[in-house]
């Protein structure tokens, strides 16, 4: 047996190992959305908290407008929320539009927070825990600045947060806003649709478990407050916040009905960037709480930890192991000998791949179609490809900053303006973290 | 040293230095210039020619050598200061040639005027150079030049066989008269011959050999050609093999072939794979009981070359590994009596040396991709003197041959359906080309450590005669196969497939019947369901 043979073996046991696990969850995820879906998501509460809004924007002028227009809309109690907007050291026209948001909308309560290079600029985590401190909620919302929340969004989240003194967080459903505006969306919002389907509501059904995916969330303000606000080091601060609610007992809900729709990276070279800023804050986040995938007293925290072990590990090199197979194959330097080793294995893997995604489509309206089926296929040997090389990206970066001490580099997404089809680039620098 | 003597250095040293480059020149104009071999026949084709002629000339070249001849082949440039080494030139499809080359064959023509059978003769493939030679040596009333391009060709294989094909040449030409002519090809209604004789020239007006039929026509009219006596040449019989058999095939389904051509008292060939470890495994035990009972029953077994997937060649590891192949079958009581190679073997030096090994040799219709095409200008295999078996032209779906100019080999596939493989094994009863059995043929193959003579019906392997009466295999009941951990794995997999293909099959029911539910709720909450719920804002 050659180690070509054991290669593709070891390809075959992870890439099936993780199929039957994103099979088990699929199942589990459309239980619980169809189980959802015969609510209307609302819970009956005795009173509504004080709830701040936070919007942490950095150069956000192109997307704030519509952003602040869906929050001053939600329905909510309006003396029982504020909306504090961090102006994160914008050098556009940014606080030049709130104010004047501001200045149109007396009724509903504004707080812009204007910081300067010193003082703002070093990120999401930063902005946010600026925004903490004025904060007279006792209730925490999250939105990213390209976010629009449907008008039940907050109330729905609030409702449920208030029901069960052991959620820590919950967390509503995103939309993609700008799916139709090119092949790369498209993939974007059946890969939303999927994840959601999958990791969240199908962890959440079979174990309480849920992933903060930083927008669309609410949490109790004392609990932030106990563990002292966001970690600035953190890239991905919403994966490291669900880690730390785990240990401190709490879990987080995933509620499919509180919807916001938010714009995703319309160009391959700006998508590229934050998902490799996502891979880089995964793995932060991963290094540091690896530890106690091993501690019984971790609870079922050690699950997660170990999911992500296995997406970014198992799935990364199997992935990595099975192309090379194939291109060396298909140049004829490479040959696997392993009986059973059959290409019917890669089509029965296919057929369940596009399955598996079709069933997440299909608990969504208008998502289930012809055009989302191939595009699934599709994406099986484009999108998915992609994510090989971003992970690659993602890790070589994280071994590079280490090795060379190199200054973390939050790399803001650049936003587009969606008027009739038409795309304006707002370029914006990078602020350091 | 005084003027004169330093003349004189300076002389010798200039004549040495003429010497020498007189002596580089022609050294490098020998290397270019390709030494023609002396043979039976030349072929000729044009200079400059494309990759497409090149195989047509490997396709004369390989039908040639099954015939025992020796070929010389060359562009016109390189072959017309040396016409008179052959008696028979064959002129393919030539287009471009220097200006004498005409007046060269003309010279050849005269010296052999074609009268006696043990003459010289040239053999016009096409078209296009016949109109040419006989217009520069005033014999323009000679022919008929028909302005087509497209002819319907008709040739009678006996009396009961005929084909027709379609041709298509830039025109097409048809000697006036003839003192032999057979076939015809209609072209613009208009009925010319398909092959004729006239004195020393033959012409064949049609020249694609990827046409089965045009290659047919082709070969039992060279056979026809080159027959020295009067009469038909000899009649050369056909051989039915099941080719490229694998000991994991299913063995019942080979039992069941081999036993309806035992039944049949049918001479077969099972042409098997080569395996080179695992000989004792119960499935190569099964397998090869199934060859001994064939080779008892009337079938003989041959090798397939291992399949290539070197680059470059190396004859030594294919030896290597043909020499354990063998050894595991004799092991196994079964005994290879030819080799089985790609076509194209019989043109590159390492391949003719491995062939070297076996007395009969069975080409197949495949090609070796990896090896180099070849650059020599002669037929080189020829003078290892092999019994050669080739490929049948299939000229219908049954692959029956129809030529008996050479020994050939008819294809049953064991992919194929039962009912298929009847067809053709009644097709090569029924067929006028006899069957017939390896074991009434002398063979021979040796290796490092192995001689294996047949002959007078005894086998001799190793200077110990081999009994070829067929003796069932016994089974360990519990075979130990020493897989280590991942071999176990490996295994398991193979046998998992069809409960994977059941798991899968179920997983997907399951997920259509999901699909099919949350589809019909969508529909319901959408018509009869309340208040807002999610809006498509793009």
């Amino acid at each position: 047996m050659s180690i070509v043979d054991v290669l593709a073996l070891y390809s075959i046991f992870a890439i099936w190992g993780l199929m039957f696990l994103n099979i088990m969850l699929s199942i589990g995820g459309f239980l619980y959305i169809m189980r959802m879906y015969r609510t209307d998501g609302h819970k009956a509460i005795p009173e509504y908290p004080m709830v701040t809004v936070m919007v942490p924007a950095h150069n956000e002028s192109i997307v704030i407008q519509k952003t602040m227009e869906a929050l001053i809309k939600l329905d909510y109690p309006r003396d029982k929320y504020e909306i504090i907007v961090v102006n994160d050291n914008s050098t556009d026209n940014s606080s030049e539009v709130l104010k004047q948001i501001q200045h149109d909308n007396p009724e509903s309560r504004i707080i812009v927070i204007n910081t300067d290079n010193i003082v703002g600029g070093k990120g999401k985590s930063n902005a946010l825990n600026i925004a903490l401190s004025v904060a007279s909620g006792t209730v925490i919302a999250i939105y990213d600045a390209d976010n629009t929340p449907e008008r039940q969004a907050l109330k729905i989240l609030v409702e449920n947060l208030m029901s069960d003194d052991k959620l820590g967080a919950v967390i509503g459903k995103f939309r993609t806003r700008n799916k139709y505006a090119s092949l790369l969306t498209r993939f974007v919002n059946i890969e939303t649709l999927a994840y959601q389907c999958m990791n969240q509501a199908g962890r959440f059904f079979f174990f309480k478990l849920c992933t903060i995916p930083g927008t669309n969330y609410v949490i109790r303000r004392e609990l932030i407050d106990q563990m002292g606000g966001w970690d600035v080091n953190a890239l991905a601060e919403d994966t490291e916040i669900s880690f730390r609610l785990y240990r401190m007992g709490y879990y987080i809900k995933f509620i499919p009905h509180a919807v916001t729709w938010e714009q995703e990276p319309q160009i391959l070279k700006q998508w590229f960037k934050q998902r490799t800023r996502w891979v880089k804050g995964n793995l932060y986040v991963l290094k540091s709480n690896f530890k106690y995938a091993f501690d019984p007293e971790a609870g079922r925290m050690r699950l997660d930890v170990i999911y992500y072990a296995l997406v970014y590990l198992l799935m990364f090199t199997s992935l990595v192991f099975s192309d090379l197979i194939f291109v060396m194959g298909i140049l004829g330097f490479w040959y696997v000998t392993l009986g059973g080793f059959s290409s019917l294995l890669w089509e029965m893997a296919i057929l369940l791949f596009v399955l598996n995604v079709a069933i997440t489509l299909s608990v969504e309206k208008n998502e289930f179609n012809f055009s989302n089926l191939l595009l699934t296929f599709v994406m099986l040997f484009t999108y998915a490809k992609l994510w090989v090389l971003v992970v690659l990206n993602g890790m070589i970066q994280g071994v590079q900053d280490r090795l060379f001490n190199k200054e973390v580099i939050w790399d803001k997404t650049e936003r587009f303006e969606e008027d009739g089809g038409k795309r304006k680039e707002k370029k914006t620098g990078n602020t350091k973290k | 040293m005084n003027f004169n003597t330093m003349c004189k250095r300076w002389l010798i040293c200039f004549a040495m230095y003429a010497l020498s480059a007189i002596y580089w020149q022609s050294a490098v104009w020998a290397a270019d210039h390709k030494q023609i071999e002396k043979g039976d026949i030349l072929i000729i084709y044009s200079d400059g020619s494309d990759k497409n002629t090149g195989k047509m000339v490997s396709d004369m070249v390989e039908i040639l050598t099954y015939q025992s001849f020796k070929v010389s082949y060359g562009t016109a440039a390189e072959c017309m200061d040396d016409l008179n080494k052959f008696s028979y030139v064959i002129c393919y499809d030539i287009t471009t040639y220097p200006s004498e080359f005409p007046e060269k064959l003309r010279v050849y023509e005269e010296n052999h005027t074609g009268e006696t059978k043990e003459g010289g003769h040239i053999f016009f493939v096409g078209n296009e150079f016949l109109k040419a030679y006989l217009d520069q040596t005033g014999r323009d009333q000679a022919y008929e030049y028909i302005n087509s391009t497209t002819g319907k060709i008709r040739y009678n294989f006996d009396d009961l066989t005929q084909r027709t094909s379609m041709a298509k040449e830039p025109f097409f030409l048809f000697l006036k008269s003839y003192n032999y002519k057979n076939g015809s090809l209609i072209v613009s209604e208009k009925e010319g011959y398909a092959c004729a004789r006239e004195g020393a020239l033959t012409h064949l007006p049609v020249t694609d050999f990827d046409d089965p039929l045009i290659k047919a026509v082709f070969i039992k009219e060279v056979a026809q050609w080159k027959w020295p006596f009067n009469g038909s040449p000899n009649i050369f019989p056909q051989y039915i093999v099941i080719n490229k058999v694998y000991p994991y095939e299913d063995p019942e389904k080979l039992m069941g072939v081999v036993k309806m051509l035992v039944k049949g008292k049918t001479p077969f060939v099972i042409s098997v794979m080569p395996m080179y470890v695992n000989g004792d495994y119960p499935a190569m035990v099964r397998f090869c009981e199934i060859l001994r009972y064939a080779q008892a029953n009337g079938g003989a077994v041959i090798i397939n070359a291992p399949i290539n997937q070197m680059n470059p060649f190396d004859k030594n590891v294919v030896l290597d590994y043909l020499a354990q192949a063998l050894a595991i079958y004799n092991k196994q009581g079964v005994y290879p009596l030819a080799l089985q190679v790609p076509r194209n073997w019989l043109f590159h030096p390492d391949t003719i040396e491995i062939m070297r090994h076996f007395k009969t040799i069975v080409t197949s219709n495949e090609e070796d991709p990896y090896l180099d095409p070849s650059e020599g200008n002669t037929n080189e295999v020829y003078k290892d003197g092999h019994q050669w078996i080739g490929s049948s032209v299939a000229l219908d779906d049954l692959g029956t041959s129809y030529v008996s100019a050479y020994s050939t080999a008819v294809w049953i596939s064991m992919e194929e359906d039962p009912s298929e493989i009847l067809s053709k094994i009644n097709a090569c009863r029924s067929s006028r080309i006899p069957l017939k059995s390896l074991w009434d043929m002398e063979h021979s193959y040796w290796m490092e450590k192995d001689l294996m003579t047949y002959g007078n019906q005894g086998l001799i392997l190793n200077q110990k005669k081999q009994d070829l009466s067929f003796l069932p295999s016994t089974y360990e009941k519990n075979f130990d196969y020493h897989r280590n951990m991942l071999q176990r794995f490996s295994k398991d997999l193979t046998s998992q497939n069809r409960l994977l293909i059941f798991m899968v099959g179920i997983t997907s029911l399951v997920f259509l019947l999901f699909i099919l539910f949350a589809r019909y709720n969508n529909r319901r909450n959408y018509f009869f369901g309340s208040g807002e719920k999610e809006k498509d804002q793009s």
